[in-house]
């Protein structure tokens, strides 16, 4: 059985049954720690770093010569170097240019930058597809497209094509913002109720009128910027 | 352990050297990912998919495995890094023969039953797709395209888009990207040039705004309507 945490010749299916019950213990705790920059893949290293993490835990399943010290050494390894990576890059920007990659302009003016197409390994369908994707499907409303350092494309419309908002109309509107938790399943929340200026009492009030006697009932919660109360409550059926 | 032992890979090696190891074929591996480019980080086409999964565990297998060699490892990283260039270069030169291409599956409004056979698409996945970019009736498509990545794209009718702003003839508005002019206290002397203003200009532009000095001061940044934005 000491072939489970060290390296072997050989070992049979069971040993590698028990492997991957500690690589499952590994996966949790190592998601667990998974900075959230490297999930978003904003840059290269951050790519490189996610993709490894899996092919490195998994490792020990590869070859019965590979052993769990070698691969936490490595894994640790990688992440105190990814953590490195990212706190010299919020420090410097001329670091962070070099290492993660700066973001290039592909239509500027409404016009298709050839060069910084070919220096991105960027083709027309991919670029027509990727607007599609983020709902520019038309490139001649396109003012402004560019490729993020996590490969997205972004793109700015020119004004006339963008759609009318309440400033354009000089209409106030009042609220916005996100909403805050007030009853999470028949708890009331009193951190978020004091940060609004009322009290329990006022709640009860507010759910009375909504037709709630009592607070268990409620599943949710909420109150929004304009200052208006949100409820849903436990077993009532939609439509 | 001497030099070739840790190059060239030997029966035994110290920890850490699977921790230098570790350091080594990580820079590597930033360094090829720099090269393949952005449409490698977002996976954009099917070879970018299948080198995303091959050449990490291939780096990770010989990061941690004593008898394999550290040198074949860089080596395979970058070859393997400019053939998915190589292919991304061809992909660019000769467009639809390298990636999958797109394929319609709604056109004015009707669906089309051979393209969606073609992709091997059921009503069901379009309809979840379709419902996942906000779309839940068929009459506000125009068209529905999948594209090579899997992802299904719409087209929705105009009639059934915001209203903008030249619909409304409001007047023309200023759009442009924002140009950072201060970081971290820092005023981004190159940025201010780009705009075409200077110094005491911005310094004016803080006075304005209550601020006493750039130090104090975050991020500043030039937006499109011509407005100074800061945060603190």
């Amino acid at each position: 059985m000491e072939g489970i945490w060290n390296s072997v010749q050989d070992l049979n299916a069971w040993g590698f049954a028990a492997r991957t019950l500690i690589v499952g213990v590994m996966l949790y705790i190592s998601s667990r720690f998974l900075p959230h920059r490297s999930g978003g893949q904003y840059a290269g290293y951050d790519f490189t770093f996610f993709w490894m993490m899996g092919g490195l835990i998994a490792s020990p399943l590869f070859d019965s010569k590979i052993n769990f010290i070698n691969t936490i050494t490595a894994a640790v390894t990688i992440y105190i170097m990814h953590y490195l990576i990212s706190f010299i890059g919020v420090k410097s920007r001329a670091f962070a240019r070099v290492v993660f990659g700066k973001a290039e302009v592909l239509v500027s003016g409404g016009q298709i930058q050839k060069k910084n197409m070919l220096k991105s390994l960027f083709p027309i369908e991919l670029l027509l597809s990727q607007l599609r994707e983020i709902d520019a499907p038309n490139i001649a409303e396109v003012d402004t497209a560019i490729l993020e350092t996590s490969g997205r494309v972004s793109a700015l419309k020119k004004s006339v094509h963008t759609p009318v908002t309440p400033s354009d109309l000089n209409i106030s509107v009042p609220g916005g913002g996100l909403p805050s938790i007030l009853v999470n399943d028949g708890k009331i929340v009193d951190k978020n109720l004091e940060a609004i200026g009322h009290d329990r009492k006022w709640l009860m009030g507010e759910l009375n009128k909504m037709g709630v006697m009592d607070i268990k009932d409620v599943y949710l919660s909420t109150i929004d910027g304009a200052g208006k109360v949100y409820c849903s409550q436990s077993g009532r059926k939609g439509r | 352990m001497t030099w070739n032992d840790f190059w060239f890979g030997a029966k035994e090696l110290p920890f850490w050297a699977f921790a230098i190891r570790a350091v080594i074929l990580y820079a590597f591996l930033i360094l090829a990912t720099r090269f393949m480019r952005q449409r490698q980080i977002a996976i954009l086409a099917g070879h970018n998919y299948l080198v995303a999964a091959g050449i990490v565990s291939l780096a990770a297998v010989r990061m941690v495995n004593p008898e394999s060699s550290l040198i074949s490892g860089i080596v395979i990283i970058l070859i393997y890094a400019a053939v998915n260039v190589f292919i991304s270069f061809l992909d660019v030169k000769f467009p639809r023969k390298v990636d999958r291409h797109s394929t319609i599956l709604v056109e004015d409004g009707q669906l089309i039953k051979k393209n969606l056979l073609d992709a091997r698409i059921t009503i069901d996945n379009l309809l979840g797709q379709l419902r996942i970019k906000n779309v839940f009736s068929f009459s506000e498509i125009d068209t529905a395209i999948v594209e090579p990545t899997g992802k299904i794209n719409v087209v929705k009718k105009s009639k059934g888009l915001p209203v903008t702003r030249e619909q409304m003839k409001l007047p023309f508005k200023n759009t442009s990207i924002p140009t950072i002019l201060i970081y971290d206290g820092k005023i981004q002397y190159d940025n201010l040039k780009l705009i075409g203003h200077d110094f005491k200009w911005l310094d004016e532009k803080i006075k304005e705004k209550g601020f006493m000095e750039a130090k104090d001061i975050f991020l500043a940044a030039f937006e499109g309507n011509g407005t100074l934005y800061i945060s603190v």
